[in-house]
């Protein structure tokens, strides 16, 4: 296969032209790292490399296909991940001075997972520091830039993971969410993100930010990657007592499986309150396609417990944070980021009545949620990034401090809730507005039930082609 | 009243983290904390929160709002 090709494979695609020997694992690899060499310094989205790691697992993936072996599904696939998934013996620095120069010692669950389904893993990428912010920025390793245009934000705090994907540098990646992480960088990077219903998959080795919130899932180019990444990893650890136990569907054997009849809500309240007309436009005529595909579409009226629910994610996110980095804050203040400094304080200022008040309450408002929602529809159709992806000048905190605080709560309003309700959600691109960024919908579900949400996105993405559209780089 | 109550939280802050300089934007933090602390507390109120709710209620909750197809 010629090499201008190999990178517009998708996941799947690489999968399935290692598997039938088309392409060798070694020839994606070699690629991979290529393109990771040639374009990660405009974008700056790499932390570390790890090439010949990476060339020598290739070949012993290569030799496994020559002797016939039976091949695991990502068999022979590059990917890179988020600079907090830790593997024994490589740096992981969680975009951080902090943590610079910090070599693991355990392997995390998901990564060892990947390596079980067969994946070779590249490198380690760029994010906002400690994981705390849903623009992309970093004071200490630099911005993210964004490959349909460098002076606009990844989103974050997967930025990295969005921008490596969506320029086509590796097939998929592993990101976090907290209040946003995977679906927002997926968003404003034109590629497809999940974050699985909270306890679906294992935070083992995985740097916390918050535990009652995070969440570790995919960001690749198509639901369908998407599904192979998830099934990988998602399932019981007891290395992580709060993953859940219930087993984990073959959410990739079930994407051809018919949407006629499956049920989607659209808010009659709350979601597009933020949104510009240009976004709207995108994300209604997104809702076009999936009722010709079959779907049912239903209104329903959102309950207003729900519009605590983003203060309530942040004031526990904030607080469980500062706890985590309780030492460094009164040790070494002056090696954080400001932002990311003013953001822990803001937790560490929390008094605990609050921080559980604001736990206890998620089952009350995840009641009145499912009740609105669930009893009517099985998915809920939701903006993303309420405004066009906005320049990374724009949103700086240091540069634009009187809109900063307006212009997050806004970027945030539609993601951060669905992580205090525990439930899961996609990123899904579905346009490009007018200053060429990309634009994204957003599909939520049942507790556990990712397998509706991949079936919905992958019947879009047969019928659309935004998730095939590749930045000029 | 709002003012001293930034006020104090900033100087908590300040001692309990050790603190020499004040962060950029600590004044708006406090007034972020007490905003979401005080939303946690009148939403618990206008929610008629039981007494017997506890963060674990959240975890059987999901598992009964499963559908029989999520494993």
């Amino acid at each position: 296969m010629a090499a201008s090709l190999l990178h517009d494979l998708t996941l799947a695609g690489a999968a399935r032209a290692v598997r039938t020997g088309e392409v060798s694992s070694a020839e994606l690899t070699t690629h991979a790292l290529d393109r990771l060499e040639q374009h990660s310094p405009a974008l700056n989205c790499t932390a570390a490399t790890y090439a010949d790691e990476a060339i020598r697992a290739a070949h012993v993936a290569d030799d496994a296909r020559t002797r016939g072996d039976e091949l695991p599904p990502l068999h022979g696939v590059p990917l890179a991940h988020k600079d907090m998934y830790y593997r024994a013996g490589w740096t992981c620095e969680n975009g951080s001075k902090i943590r610079k120069g910090n070599i693991a010692d355990i392997t995390s669950t998901a990564i060892e997972r990947l390596d079980a389904a067969g994946a070779i893993d590249l490198a380690r990428l760029n994010m906002v520091e400690f994981a705390l912010g849903i623009t992309g920025h970093n004071e200490i390793t630099g911005h993210v830039r964004n490959p349909w245009n460098t002076d606009h934000i990844t989103g974050g705090s997967s930025s990295g993971s969005g921008a490596a994907v969506a320029a086509r540098l590796v097939y998929g990646s592993l990101g976090s969410d907290t209040g946003g992480s995977i679906r927002l960088p997926a968003a404003c990077c034109g590629i497809t993100g999940i974050k699985p219903t909270y306890g679906r998959v294992s935070r083992y080795g995985a740097m916390p930010l918050a535990q009652s919130l995070d969440c570790v899932g995919p960001l690749a180019r198509t639901a369908e990657d998407c599904a192979l990444l998830l099934g990988a990893i998602a399932g019981h650890d007891e290395r992580d007592p709060l993953s859940n136990q219930r087993g984990v569907p073959d959410y990739a054997g079930g994407l051809e499986k018919s949407v006629t009849g499956l049920r989607i809500a659209v808010p009659a309240n709350h979601f597009y309150d933020p949104v510009t007309d240009e976004v709207r436009t995108h994300v209604e005529n997104s809702l076009a396609v999936l009722r010709d595909a079959g779907a049912d579409v239903v209104e329903v009226a959102i309950p207003d417990s729900l519009s605590a629910a983003n203060l309530l994610n942040n004031l526990i996110g904030a607080t469980e944070g500062a706890a985590f980095h309780s030492r460094w804050l009164r040790e070494r203040p002056e090696d954080y980021g400001p932002t990311t400094l003013v953001r822990f304080l803001t937790g560490a200022m929390c008094p605990a009545d609050r921080y559980l008040e604001a736990l206890s309450l998620r089952s009350v408002v995840l009641k009145d949620f499912a009740d609105a929602v669930f009893t009517k529809a099985d998915l809920l159709h939701v903006p993303l990034m309420p405004m066009p992806v906005p320049t990374i000048e724009e949103t700086d905190f240091g540069t634009n401090k009187d809109g900063f605080p307006e212009f997050i709560a806004a970027t945030g309003h539609c993601t951060r809730c669905f992580n205090y309700l525990g439930l899961p959600a996609a990123s899904i691109p579905c346009g490009f507005t007018d200053n060429g960024l990309p634009v994204s919908f957003q599909l939520v579900g049942r507790p556990f039930d990712e397998a509706a949400i991949l079936r919905m996105a992958h019947a879009y993405q047969r019928d659309t082609d935004w998730h095939t559209r590749t930045p000029e780089l | 009243m709002a003012d001293k109550r930034v006020e104090a939280v900033t100087t908590w802050a300040q001692e309990v983290q050790a603190l020499s300089s004040k962060p950029m934007g600590l004044d708006e933090s406090a007034e972020s904390v007490i905003k979401s602390g005080d939303l946690a507390r009148n939403t618990a109120r206008d929610l008629h929160m039981p007494f017997e709710t506890e963060p674990s209620a959240f975890g059987k909750l999901l598992n009964d709002l499963t559908p029989d197809d999520g494993c």
